[in-house]
């Protein structure tokens, strides 16, 4: 009746100084860590191998049920759907992961130079970052997707920059906020040299909360590829990828409903792992956690 | 008169295993005060929750609880329901936070009627309030708690523990998170009440002027009970000793030399918003090396604007501010913040925090061993001895990051010490502590300048207090 | 000085407001000019596209050239820009390339039925939410509470189109509830609603259970109960008010994700409303249309948050007070 020890009480915490630690004695931060594993290395072993080949159809064994042969049946085109979903990962899991990387870089980087920085370079970043801001955030996505065409590059580019500008404005608060705490005013007080201050003081604790940020949408990245593949404005055919599966599957709905159980599966699966670890990060991070 | 509380052989262990208050027994006679004191940790608000049936579902609570006459130690959630508010008031540390912040004050105070299920008018509110010594109670209670002030919040707080009469009343800290001076007429207006109060403190002084008998708690067991005049003549637990302490003047010290004056403030005003608001009106203020001077006044009248003035992190908008060549370098002023978290950097060791002022470029530079062993040095004096110095800030408790805090200051021996309200989160004997650390220091020769709410800290430390009223100082006589 | 209640206080609020919509405004245009500047990234000739979008073969470059004057194409980017910030402020939105119909009509003709299915959706998850979370903090660690937990962390973990895909093949059809094709009206829109509602429910739950949860461990609930209140009180007459303000702002924010996910909604629910058209639009390179809707997009979400922002300051004095 328990889902991945979620419903267990939590367990005293022990205090531990490694975030790694503590995120593996968090009963859900331990359950979304091992699926994320797995999951990880589905994705990369569909990397190099699949069970039959996931692109060359086979119209001989089209639309035919789950067996033991196909354990998630075949599409319209006699595929195996098992080799595309394990195909899928990389580009499913490997885009949300690449799109966060970015972001978290980028806004990492424009966030401190505005915080510390302040003054024109300050102003000219967060009106930039407002505007990414005032729109909701997939709009920004659909148009840039509009104006350039679909395509998997197109798509990461178009959530970059639709995404970046909360992980600015992020890091800007916690880097002006952090200017002002007790230990960096001490610190340069104490004469510290400035690149210090923000290498050894500042980034680290910004880097953090960003870092947490990140996992928090790791799910939301995930579903929000799929769902532009889905619209088919990503992955183009005859590659794979989870929202792009679903997407194919659809069509046969009435005839062949299994195809839509994997992808879904799939991206389920995904995001709650991101989900338990995030649940986690949020339990240790808040004080009252510590 | 009878005893309306007793409790005998009372003990809370929580589902975890852990015993936070073993076989305690106590008994209060109607209208008296019986206080507990202890260190934090000795199990007080746990004791005092469980005496107000406040505890858990899942925490475990064996013994025998006599509540006016009453036996409670097997009473149902609902019993307990009934007997709350009206045969057992309570009042909280925070008036702030015992406030639900969407409701209007007279709200507040008007639920400890309607959770009864019983009416009460706003002008009985009102009268109440003006008999528990709140001005203007009929208009101001139309306001917001934000609004309030902290010493008039608790006086409604206290208003609404009364609203039934109730022969008992549990204090929790009620008094914490005031002013000193506040702080000692609030709990006057709490024992005008005539109930029995059951006081819990950690100030050893307010409790031995106000409380008729005194419980030392320590670990969960009460390990001393008298009399306030029994204990301060022959405390016998060492805890109670170790507490007492707390209360021992500092040894006289060498009258001050005659050292070179290091800072002058003269006249400083600081305006902030174009001029809209003033911080500081006219300040003044001088300081030599070797001495400590204090500072203090209510809340809000710019203490902290006059320590960054003196800090050099806030320009005066006018007036005069001289500081000696010795105050010019880098490192030579070091701030310790009220604040005892955020002091510490939060993702680094505390030694490598300790060591800081000293990896500064221009200072020798010290091999690895003789930076730990200064560390080592420095926690054992602000009493972390026993600490491991490789510990992050979030394993230790807010008093010990104030003590780490003040150890990295005191470590890298400044010219001059900075100091925003040290003590805010230490106990008594730890405060003590503190004082002569700082006394030490100043024996140095580092002049060391404090803002501090607590008067007897401040009298009991300082060379020369100075009174900031509105921005403005008003100069005092040296104690 | 600590008044709350100060005569400014109500003017603060409208001032406030007056400020925030002039803001709004400002960001929404600049959204939209921003998307205008991308237009050159845009690859292959814009003129070409629009007369293959018309259904023309066998272009001669004279065609296109002249349509691209038509279309003024050839002009430089900002008399472009100005061009259209003039029709946007006589609330002309351009002609689209294909139906050569105004955009702004076709907006809205196509945007009730886009109204309809999110506020319906909005209603059913806000009410979704507030019971399963009143239900979950009333009876925390129950059963009750466990079952919830378990959907809400499921729920989570669905995005709303597989949700409403799987719905719709293994519930809808094959039960054969309600028209899949449906046209719009309230009745065909509650079964995708109920749908779209029941996804997002799961993380507004999640919100308001915790924040339900930390009211009622405050000081002010431990508080009330000392005073001898029910939990069922505390429940409803302190920790609710005060959970409501930072799930208001989270639905805020939640409410930008639905307008954005609308094309995916109604993609799968094939519902004729703004997504839809957006869709087509993305197909044809449709620029006219595809600017046209970011700007309606960022001016609801700009008055979402700003009616979620007014509420909030509404609700709490404190938010109140510190307008001066």
């Amino acid at each position: 009746m328990t889902l991945l020890g979620l419903m267990r009480p939590q367990a005293p915490r022990v205090p531990d100084r490694y975030l790694m630690r503590r995120l593996w004695r968090h009963p859900s931060g331990r359950a979304g860590l091992l699926l994320g594993a797995l999951l990880l290395v589905f994705a990369l072993l569909g990397a190099v191998w699949t069970p039959h080949p996931p692109d060359i159809p086979d119209y001989a064994n089209a639309l035919k049920p789950p067996s033991l042969a196909h354990p998630f049946g075949t599409d319209s085109t006699g595929r195996d759907m098992f080799s595309r979903v394990m195909d899928g990962a990389q580009r499913s899991i490997g885009s949300a992961l690449l799109v966060l990387a970015a972001v978290f870089l980028i806004g990492l980087a424009v966030g401190i130079l505005s915080g510390l920085a302040r003054g024109a370079t300050d102003i000219l970043l967060m009106r930039l970052a407002d505007i990414a801001l005032a729109m909701p955030p997939l709009v920004l996505g659909f148009a840039i997707l509009g104006l350039l065409g679909p395509g998997l590059f197109n798509l990461l580019l178009a959530v970059v920059i639709a995404e970046w500008a909360y992980y600015a404005r992020l890091a800007r608060a916690l880097s002006l906020g952090a200017r002002s705490r007790p230990h960096v005013v001490a610190a340069r007080m104490a004469g510290v040299p400035r690149w210090r201050i923000i290498w050894g003081h500042i980034l680290p604790g910004v880097a953090l909360q960003l870092g947490i940020l990140a996992t928090l949408q790791l799910g939301i990245m995930i579903s929000v590829i799929s769902g532009f593949s889905f619209l088919g404005l990503g992955v183009q055919p005859p590659h794979a990828e989870w929202g792009a599966l679903l997407s194919e599957s659809r069509l046969f709905f009435a005839i062949a409903p299994w195809l839509l159980i994997a992808p879904a599966v799939a991206i389920f699966l995904s995001i709650l792992s991101a989900n338990l670890v995030g649940i986690a990060l949020r339990d240790i991070e808040t004080p009252e956690g510590r | 008169m009878g005893a309306v509380l007793s409790c005998e052989d009372l003990t809370v262990s929580y589902p975890n295993g852990a015993v936070p208050v073993r076989g305690v027994s106590f008994s209060l006679a109607a209208g008296a005060c019986f206080a507990l004191v202890g260190g934090s940790g000795a199990g007080k608000s746990t004791l005092a929750r469980a005496l107000s049936g406040l505890h858990r579902r899942s925490t475990r609570v064996s013994g025998r609880l006599m509540l006016d006459g009453t036996d409670m130690s097997a009473a149902t959630a609902a019993q307990w329901r009934a007997a709350r508010g009206r045969r057992i008031g309570f009042v909280a540390q925070n008036p702030w936070a015992s406030c639900d912040p969407l409701r209007q004050v007279r709200d507040h105070v008007a639920e400890a009627w309607r959770c009864h299920g019983c009416e009460i008018g706003w002008h009985d509110i009102a009268t109440r309030l003006e008999g528990l010594g709140v001005a203007q109670a009929g208009e101001r209670m139309g306001q917001y708690p934000h609004a309030w002030s902290g010493g008039m919040l608790q006086r409604a707080s206290i208003a609404a523990a009364g609203a039934h009469g109730p022969p008992i009343l549990i204090a929790d800290e009620p008094t914490s998170a005031l002013d000193a001076d506040r702080a000692q007429s609030v709990l006057e207006v709490l024992r005008s009440l005539g109930a029995a109060v059951v006081l819990i403190s950690h100030d050893i002084g307010l409790v031995l002027r106000n409380a008729d008998r005194v419980g030392v708690l320590h670990n969960g067991r009460l390990v001393e009970e008298g009399s306030p005049a029994m204990l301060t003549r022959a405390p016998v637990h060492a805890e109670t000793q170790r507490l007492l302490s707390a209360l021992a003047p500092l040894p006289p010290r060498a009258r001050p030399r005659q050292e070179r004056p290091l800072l002058r403030l003269s006249n400083v005003s600081v305006c902030y918003a174009k001029g809209r608001v003033t911080a500081l009106a006219g300040a003044n203020l001088e300081i030599a090396a070797g001495q400590i001077v204090g500072v203090q006044g209510p809340s809000g009248c710019g203490k902290s604007t006059l320590l960054r003035v003196a800090m050099g992190i806030e320009p005066p908008s006018s007036g005069q501010l001289w500081r000696d060549k010795a105050l010019g370098g880098a490192g030579a002023i070091l701030p310790v913040f009220q604040d005892p978290v955020s002091s510490l950097v939060p993702h680094w060791s505390i030694l490598r925090s300790l060591c800081e002022p000293l990896t500064v470029p221009g200072r020798p530079r010290l091999p690895r061993a003789r930076r730990l062993a200064r560390a080592r040095a420095a926690l054992a004096q602000v009493g972390l001895g026993a600490m491991d110095p490789h510990a992050r800030p979030f394993e230790l408790s807010h008093g010990q990051c104030q003590r780490v805090a003040l150890a990295r200051a005191i470590l890298a021996e400044p010219a001059m010490i900075v100091a925003d309200e040290p003590t805010s989160a230490l106990d008594s004997p730890s405060t003590w502590r503190v004082s002569q650390v700082l006394r030490a220091a100043a024996d140095r020769g580092t002049a060391v300048l404090i803002v501090s709410h607590d008067t007897a800290f401040l009298e009991r430390l300082a060379d020369r207090v100075v009174t900031l009223e509105a921005g403005q100082t008003i100069p005092a006589a040296a104690p | 000085m600590r008044d709350a209640r100060s005569p400014l206080a109500r003017g603060g609020l409208a001032a406030a407001a007056l400020l925030r919509i002039g803001q709004a405004l400002v960001t929404a245009l600049a959204a939209s000019v921003i998307v205008w500047a991308l237009l050159p990234l845009a690859p292959g000739d814009v003129a070409e596209r629009v007369l293959l979008a018309r259904g023309l073969q066998d272009l001669t470059p004279e065609e296109i050239e002249a349509t691209r004057e038509a279309l003024g194409l050839n002009d430089p980017l900002i008399v472009q820009l100005f061009h259209w910030l003039g029709g946007v402020a006589r609330g002309d939105l351009g002609q689209s390339f294909t139906s050569q119909a105004p955009v702004s009509q076709e907006i809205l003709e196509r945007l009730p039925a886009t109204l309809m299915l999110l506020g319906l959706a909005l209603v059913f998850s806000a009410v979704l939410s507030l019971l399963f979370a009143l239900i979950a903090a009333a009876y925390q660690d129950r059963w009750p509470d466990r079952i919830i937990r378990l959907y809400t962390q499921i729920g989570a973990a669905v995005p709303t189109f597989v949700f409403a895909l799987l719905a719709l093949t293994f519930v809808v059809v094959g039960f054969q509830m309600g028209r899949v094709l449906a046209d719009p009206s309230w009745s065909a829109a509650l079964i995708p609603a109920l749908i779209i509602g029941l996804d997002r429910a799961a993380s507004w739950t999640q919100l308001l259970r915790a924040g339900l949860l930390e009211a009622m461990a405050s000081g002010y609930a431990e508080v009330a109960r000392a005073r001898g209140a029910s939990e069922r009180r505390i429940l409803l007459r302190h920790a609710l008010p005060n959970a409501l303000l930072p799930f208001l702002t989270a639905i805020g924010i939640s409410i930008g994700a639905l307008i954005g996910g609308t094309p995916l909604i109604e993609s799968i629910f094939t519902w004729p409303g703004l997504g839809a058209y957006l869709l087509e639009a993305l197909s044809a390179r449709n620029y006219p249309v595809i600017q046209g809707y970011v700007l309606i997009a960022a001016l609801s979400y700009v008055v979402a948050s700003l009616v979620v922002d007014l509420a909030a300051m509404a609700l709490d004095p404190r938010l109140r007070s510190q307008n001066p």
